[in-house]
């Protein structure tokens, strides 16, 4: 298990990325954060992006089942950039979320998205 | 009016070192200005939430969620210079600007969903019937409808939980803004749990909703009242003013006999209380289907 700056580093070591940040999205907290924060700083990141994450969460649109869907991530593809939220939900109560930000020239999405979910789960011991 | 975060403030600049008492509302702890720990009875402790996301993440959630009440506590604190908090969980380094700024934020954030300050601190009461055919709800938002027993505050609910009491405050609000619990004003209970902060809160909601009854602020009820019923109007359709009265009235009577519509907003408060004193038992009135008679009056027209 390793602690919540050394995932961060670790996330930041993802080619490409830009700027990661650790939200608690039951109440929109930046939990921490690394790398840039020159256009949001971390509380409003984490505010902004608990919102997307909130509004996915209540539509049914964005669902594939009856029920509800459990979502894993959600990705937005700008042309500079790619954001990336990552859900950890399983198995723990409340609602963890990575932001991480990536340069769209140096970054690989399919790397990303895997590297982020072996950290998430390695943070959370599991 | 909170005084803690003046009394914060300075003791940042002043770089101190010790615990900050606010009444009975809780405390924080501090380390070369630098806030460290915070505990309040009305949120859960560290070890008491659910989940297992990490010891260090636990203790700052629950560090920004027990900070709500300090900062929003009227109590004069009381510094003790060197003294500690006796608390098991690792100590988390926060920024006073930061802990102020979260503080704000969620206020906001929770006036935003549904202006509604009652629902703070009052028992969460789930409707008895929707009218809806289906409803999303988070995960928490379920927890929440399920152990609600019409008893419990969401500072109850969030105990009972092992939840963040933000987060289940935050609910609340939602649940409400979706028309699936209550958000009638009802009398002050007399013996309010507590003492504290809740029986407080009830007593200044209680005065407000006097000094709207009294007609003292005639302005901001209308306003306050026109925002209730725009909001419901989302949610399920509610009977309100001329225009959607005569529509019905054009189709089938929306109800028994000499029964007229719903409550205004503003006037829940009187309206049932007094049905009730009367002594007659008036079936609660529930609101028309105004999709059904629309239905009902299109199919009526082409008949004639």
């Amino acid at each position: 298990m390793i602690g919540i700056d050394g995932c961060l580093a670790r996330m930041m070591a993802i080619p490409g990325a830009q700027g990661v940040t650790l939200i608690d999205c039951a109440s929109g907290l930046a939990v921490a954060a690394a790398g840039r924060e020159d256009l949001v700083d971390q509380h409003e990141d984490a505010a902004g992006s608990t919102d997307v994450v909130r509004a996915v969460l209540a539509s049914p649109a964005l669902s594939a089942t009856r029920t509800g869907d459990d979502i894993q991530e959600i990705i937005i593809c700008g042309a500079s950039g790619y954001h990336l939220l990552a859900l950890l939900n399983e198995d723990i109560d409340g609602l963890l979320c990575v932001h991480l930000w990536l340069d769209r020239d140096k970054g690989n999405l399919a790397l990303a998205r895997m590297s982020v979910q072996y950290l998430m789960r390695e943070m959370v011991g599991q | 009016m909170p005084t803690s975060i003046p009394r914060l403030r300075l003791l940042e600049r002043d770089h101190a070192s010790g615990v900050l008492q606010v009444g009975e509302d809780g405390a924080l702890e501090l380390a070369n200005g630098i806030v460290t720990h915070a505990e309040s009875p009305y949120a859960p402790a560290p070890q008491r939430l659910a989940g297992s996301p990490g010891p260090e993440m636990l203790a700052l959630i629950a560090v920004v969620d027990a900070a709500y009440f300090l900062l929003a506590s009227p109590a004069e604190p009381r510094f003790r210079s060197g003294d500690r908090l006796a608390l098991p969980m690792p100590p988390c380094e926060l920024t006073v600007s930061t802990l102020v700024h979260e503080y704000e934020r969620r206020r906001t954030l929770l006036s935003s969903r549904w202006p509604h300050g009652r629902l703070d601190h009052a028992p969460v009461v789930p409707v008895r019937r929707l009218r809806r055919q289906r409803v999303i709800l988070t995960g928490l938002e379920a927890e929440i409808l399920l152990n609600a027993d019409e008893r419990r505050t969401p500072v109850d609910l969030a105990h009972h939980l092992g939840r963040p009491v933000f987060a289940c405050l935050l609910a609340v609000h939602d649940l409400a803004a979706a028309g699936l619990v209550e958000t009638r004003p009802e009398a002050v209970p007399a013996g309010a749990p507590g003492g504290t902060y809740e029986a407080r809160a009830l007593r200044e909601a209680a005065s407000v909703a006097a000094g709207h009854a009294a007609g003292v602020t005639a302005t901001t009820r209308t306003v306050a009242a026109g925002a209730v019923v725009a909001g419901a109007a989302t949610t399920r359709p509610v009977m309100t003013g001329a225009g959607t009265t005569g529509a019905a009235t054009g189709a089938e009577p929306a109800g028994p006999p000499g029964q007229t519509g719903p409550p205004a907003a503003g006037e829940g408060l009187d309206e049932l209380p007094t049905r009730r004193r009367r002594g007659v038992e008036v079936p609660e009135w529930e609101p028309p289907d105004l999709a059904l008679l629309g239905r009902l009056r299109t199919a009526l027209e082409e008949l004639t």
